[in-house]
């Protein structure tokens, strides 16, 4: 079965420090969102601010409250004197008290705003979930208008704080029909589901082929654990020795996934190959390893009286 | 002597609230705490 895949341009997707970042409250129907735009999805109204903005904005008050009320204390203490001396002690020890407090509060702010974040966290969780809810909703409907590139755009801004295999699998399934390249801002870890499915197998295949520098530890492993199924695939030799070919590019992978790469070293584009022999030739640790005779064996059947495997060349090249 | 009085309920107010900034000091949630707590509020119910 053939398919057509689109030829697209991906957006770039905006990384922030840190997840809640990009999450924003409405200042008027209290509604929160993950994604990008000026106007409220709920109530339309453009007053939205970050959560970080928001709960600096809670400790700025709550601070500005703790001052005025030392002042009006002071007031009262200055109107109720009824000498000069106990004005004059009253302004100072008003002035002097509320000093200290602004500048402990100065101090403070930076603290008292995670704190502020951490209780809107608590007090708003269903509120924040509901939200992302709906984001969620409205990706979908973006897709199912046609416009898959933004759909998908979307669900990947989601995906920064919403962790399911549900949204992992939406996203993979608009993924396959596009064309994939290299220059695109592409995901592999993040997508990682909990179960095999054929939809992230072949794209850890595709970008084992295309990005392969993508391909690591978790993509391995999912592999790995999933060898039996993906052989049945139809594409299923292809993707396994293309992530074959991309744990090759680091020694560390090598080592700690052997067996894996010893079953499709054969299968290796020559060059793949030629670097993992190489590899293993150099690293007297595996000189007389099960890997180290596997691969000679390899070579002797397939690269026999080939020069590049003469060993007077020395370090790897081929990334 | 009121004066006083409020100078008293002052000067207590602004070392409650000084005491209260030192002790809370130390239970300031890093920002790997509210990532992590953001994210089980989100993700423990879907």
């Amino acid at each position: 079965m053939t398919t057509t895949k689109k030829s697209i341009q991906l957006p770039v997707l905006h990384r922030t420090r840190r997840v809640y970042d990009p999450l924003r409250i409405c200042r008027k129907c209290r509604n929160f969102t993950i994604l990008p735009g000026d106007a409220c999805p709920d109530c339309g109204k453009q007053a939205l601010v970050p959560v970080m903005r928001q709960a600096s904005l809670r400790a700025k008050r709550k601070m500005l409250n703790e001052i005025l009320f030392a002042l009006l204390l002071t007031i009262i203490a200055v109107v109720v004197s009824k000498e000069m001396t106990e004005i004059i002690i009253s302004v100072i020890t008003g002035v002097v008290l509320i000093v200290a407090l602004i500048l402990v509060q100065r101090r403070m702010l930076s603290k008292e705003t995670l704190r502020q974040l951490a209780r809107l966290f608590k007090t708003e969780g269903k509120t924040i979930y509901e939200g992302t809810v709906r984001d969620q909703s409205t990706a979908v409907a973006v897709v199912r208008s046609g416009e898959d590139v933004e759909g998908y755009h979307m669900l990947r801004q989601a995906a920064v704080v919403v962790h399911n295999d549900r949204l992992r699998l939406a996203q993979l399934s608009l993924l396959q029909n596009f064309r994939l390249r290299s220059d695109m801002d592409l995901d592999l870890d993040s997508l990682i589901v909990h179960d095999f499915d054929p939809l992230l197998a072949e794209y850890i295949g595709e970008i084992a082929k295309i990005k392969r520098e993508m391909v690591k530890d978790r993509a391995i492993r999912y592999v790995i654990a999933h060898e039996p199924q993906i052989l049945k695939m139809e594409n299923g030799m292809n993707i396994l020795v293309s992530v074959t070919s991309s744990a090759v590019r680091m020694k560390r992978y090598v080592t700690m996934y052997p067996g894996f790469i010893r079953r499709y070293a054969r299968f290796l584009p020559k060059d793949r190959f030629l670097r993992l022999y190489r590899m293993i030739q150099n690293d007297p640790a595996q000189k007389d390893s099960t890997m180290a005779v596997d691969l000679e064996n390899i070579r002797q059947e397939l690269y026999k009286g080939d020069s590049d495997f003469e060993p007077a060349v020395t370090g790897i090249g081929i990334s | 002597m009121f004066a006083y009085v409020c100078l008293a309920v002052l000067f207590l107010f602004v070392i409650i609230r000084l005491s209260m900034y030192a002790f809370k000091r130390k239970r300031v949630p890093t920002e790997d705490e509210l990532e992590k707590q953001l994210l089980s509020t989100i993700n423990q119910r879907s």
